[in-house]
């Protein structure tokens, strides 16, 4: 076990998970003494008919002020403000968040403004400007990936002067996070293998970065476990409930893992592969996770070796000689991505190079990989990766990755 | 897993060299500007509450420093119950005259429980240890460890007045292990904590379908298993020097796992090993706490687990000893290794620790009969009596469950 000199771990957010977990939401909020919450969500998930599933699963037990969709994918500083106002007209007393990240974010941001009195948002951003706990907030995840129920950021675009605002603090965290399979029963396979994966991401990379430790690392093992037990049969079969249960638990483990030890230069290219091509980012995460290893291997060979476990179980534990480990942990994603490609009958790429637009042309063409490693240099999440990383090793990673084979391992250079 | 759970950690952990420097920032990211320091009387007497200060020295922030608490603990204690009452309002009183906005407990179990009633007081009011529900966060409350402990100081929970209260807000907001703070624990002390994590960590982790906490609960086994297995090594050390060092390296990892397990206690989980073993170790008073858990242990795993623990072997015995055991038989492999522990640390001791229930003075009879009791009922929550048997018989004269009725 790996105890660094220092670490810190924290999640704040209540867990509660399961095939019924929508129906505890009054209970938790009487418990916080709400009883007026807005529910908070965007068309996208509206259309699909998540919020009916709420809405019918709170019952008459709860009055429900207000439902509001206008959530844009990116959030907005306007929207919050405007929202705000509507969640005081209104009445409300609490806020249930139905959506991915960019609800959450709206949520917190329209939180603080009704929590605080305020009418500015500005006043709060950066880190530390919350001083006390804000009015309940509960986060109800509508895809198994990106664990934003459990992050205690909020990232709000201010659209007219074209910035973006990060708000950082615990009081950010939602009071609870509702993991309930009805919310991800309806999602697409290749969907559902490019959010997984997103979750598999965290957990490993989690686990491979310099700011890991014991608490992290138990989280993402269970994580792993729970995906590579579950992902391939809820695939096969898209009503599993209690696979997809299991998924979005991972997911929300994964959250909790990457959240106290980040992650690293996955998702500083996947990152850049996303803003440069629109890439979605599950994708993104699939295909370069294997390189990411690769390419930390010097440096993090136990570390890697120790993913054998979760992801392949105790048998190839057993059967697989310690100084082996490591590359067959490696070799392991590789197969379970081959895997995904064949039961959504090739949806779930493996390589840049095979993703294609709607209209059929090439999503990630050749010649964007400069753009795409020069992009990659300015991302945080290269911080706490193990080995360092200059411009001409994010290109040699992108291009194995867009080519879809392994790193030549003489051309890492081993700092 | 399970088709349904929850979970709640509410105390950030932050463990390691220099830790106290980091919580200026973080007491200020409560709105804290002014924390009163309890302290136990052993930190008092040492007065660890001089590292605090130098930690706060330019943080613009005061800190009050409050009497030594009381002795003995709180919870569970009998005694003395008029001077923690007493001791409460004094502290309730220089609280508010004095403008303090939160607690920093120094010290083990007695001080983090005489901080969390405390701030049942001065958040909600001093009728409120009474009795009442608590739905909303309290004031800021840090808990700063000086060694191990069974009592567990991190749990959302304590007993103040013979009443008992139970709140995920109860919960120290942060856990801060620092070295420095730390006050050397005695060999049996450090046993009894490795033995307690041991033995809780393996059995919610091998039993309980709660991802989360099976998390926890894997670093805690993880935590305790080692510097377990070293102590029961070189128990016969007899160069003290060489002891104490070793001693210090145990008690710094001991003290992360001790303050890991009272997330795992908050009540919302039955806990077997902890709750037979308060009940046992309580009457004999001879044997411990940890020292009983880790001798119900086996009986406890394999009357209900089946073959759901072959995962503990990993964390109790690294992946070395992991990978060179068939997977058919690290279940049994996990059991012979909690057997293994007890065993040596019987041999080590010249028989003193006990390797079964019987070898710590109870009878069968009497355990049968603690089986059919309505109060250990309770306090298991409602496990089926035959199971309750089945543990406490084959914990009494050590031998296997060979059909589990889990
Ligand atoms: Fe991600």
């Amino acid at each position: 076990m790996y105890i660094p000199d220092y670490f810190e771990f924290c999640c704040r957010v209540k867990i509660v998970a399961g095939h019924d977990g929508l129906e505890q939401i009054p209970s938790l909020l009487t418990a916080m003494g709400s009883s007026a919450p807005m529910i908070l969500t965007d068309k996208g998930v509206r259309a699909a008919g998540l919020v009916d599933v709420v809405e019918t699963a709170l019952g008459g037990n709860l009055t429900i002020p207000t439902i509001e969709d206008d959530v844009p994918p990116d959030s907005d500083l306007n929207v919050v403000h405007r929202l705000a106002d509507v969640y005081r007209e209104k009445g409300c007393d609490a806020i249930i968040a139905v959506g991915g990240g960019s609800v959450l974010d709206t949520a917190k941001g329209i939180n603080i403004l009704v929590s605080e009195d305020s009418d500015n948002l500005m006043e709060f951003t950066g880190a530390g400007a919350l001083k006390r706990p804000l009015r309940p907030l509960i986060a109800v995840p509508t895809t198994a990936g990106t664990g934003s129920e459990v992050t205690l950021v909020a990232v709000i675009a201010d659209h007219a002067n074209n910035r973006k605002m990060l708000f950082t603090s615990y009081f950010l965290l939602p009071d609870a996070a509702v993991v309930d399979p009805r919310m991800t029963l309806t999602l697409p396979p290749h969907i559902t293998a490019a959010t997984a994966m997103d979750a598999m991401a965290h957990s490993v990379e989690s686990t491979v970065m310099m700011s890991k430790n014991p608490l992290s690392d138990a989280h993402a093992r269970e994580a792993m476990t729970l995906i590579s037990k579950h992902l391939v049969s809820v695939i096969k079969n898209p009503s599993d409930k209690d696979g997809r249960l299991a998924l979005a638990t991972a997911a929300t483990m994964a959250g909790i893992a990457f959240s106290n030890a980040m992650v690293g230069m996955v998702h500083a290219i996947g990152h850049s592969v996303g803003s440069v091509c629109h890439v979605p980012h599950g994708t993104c995460m699939a295909i370069l996770l294997p390189y990411g290893l690769e390419y930390n291997l010097h440096k993090a060979e136990d570390r890697i070796a120790d993913l054998l476990l979760p992801l392949a179980g105790p048998e190839a534990v057993v059967s697989t000689p310690a100084d082996k480990r490591a590359q067959a942990a490696i070799d392991w994603i590789r197969e379970f991505n081959k895997e995904l490609n064949q039961i959504t009958s090739g949806r779930h790429a493996t390589r840049f190079k095979d993703l294609k637009g709607h209209d059929g042309t090439p999503m990630v063409p050749k010649d964007k990989l400069p753009e795409i490693a020069a992009t990659a240099m300015g991302d945080g999440a290269i911080f706490y990766n193990p080995e360092d990383m200059d411009y001409e090793d994010f290109l040699m990673v992108t291009e194995a990755a867009w080519e879809g084979v392994p790193l030549d391992p003489t051309r890492i250079k081993k700092g | 897993m399970t088709t349904h759970f929850s979970f709640l950690c509410r105390t950030k952990t932050s463990a390691g060299t220099n830790a106290l420097e980091h919580l200026p920032f973080e007491l200020s990211g409560m709105g804290a500007k002014k924390p009163m320091v309890i302290q136990d009387a052993a930190s008092r007497k040492l007065k660890r509450h001089k590292c605090l200060i130098r930690a706060f020295k330019d943080s613009g922030m005061t800190l009050g420093i409050a009497p030594a608490v009381p002795e003995p603990a709180l919870s569970g204690s009998k005694k003395k119950p008029e001077a923690t009452a007493q001791f409460i309002r004094d502290m309730y009183a220089t609280y508010r005259e004095k403008g303090y906005d939160a607690i920093i407990a120094v010290g083990k179990a007695a001080a983090a429980d005489m901080a969390k009633a405390l701030n049942i007081a001065v958040t909600l009011g001093p009728d409120a240890l009474k009795g009442t529900d608590i739905t909303a966060p309290l004031n800021p409350l840090i808990y700063i460890p000086t060694g191990v402990d069974t009592v567990t100081a991190t749990a959302a929970s304590v007993t103040f007045n013979r009443k008992a209260f139970t709140s995920p807000y109860l919960a120290p907001d942060q856990a801060v292990i620092d070295p420095a703070m730390l006050i050397p624990d005695d060999r049996d002390s450090l046993l009894d904590a490795a033995l307690f994590c041991l033995a809780l960590g393996c059995e919610v982790h091998a039993l309980s379908g709660n991802p989360p906490a099976r998390a926890y609960a894997a670093a805690l086994v993880e935590l305790a298993a080692v510097p377990l297995a070293q102590m029961i090594g070189s128990y016969s050390e007899s160069n003290l020097k060489l002891r104490k060092k070793a001693e210090a390296g145990w008690q710094k990892q001991l003290v992360q796992a001790a303050v890991i397990s009272g997330y795992l206690t908050d009540g919302s989980r039955p806990l077997l090993t902890l709750a037979l073993g308060r009940e046992i170790s309580g009457d004999s008073g001879r044997v411990s706490l940890g020292m009983i858990m880790t001798v119900l242990l086996p009986a406890v795993l394999e009357t209900l687990g089946r073959d759901r623990f072959g995962s503990l072997l990993l964390p109790l015995s690294g992946m070395e000893r992991f990978s060179t055991v068939p997977v058919s038989q690290q279940p049994v492999t996990a059991v012979q290794t909690i057997r293994g522990l007890l065993n040596g640390l019987h041999a080590v001791t010249g028989g003193h620790t006990p390797r079964t229930l019987a070898e710590a003075g109870w009878q069968r009879d009497a355990l049968t009969a603690l089986a059919a009791d309505e109060n250990i009922q309770n306090i298991t929550r409602d496990t089926a009596q035959d199971v309750l048997k089945c543990i406490l018989t084959h914990a009494c004269d050590g031998s296997p469950v060979t059909a589990p009725l889990g």
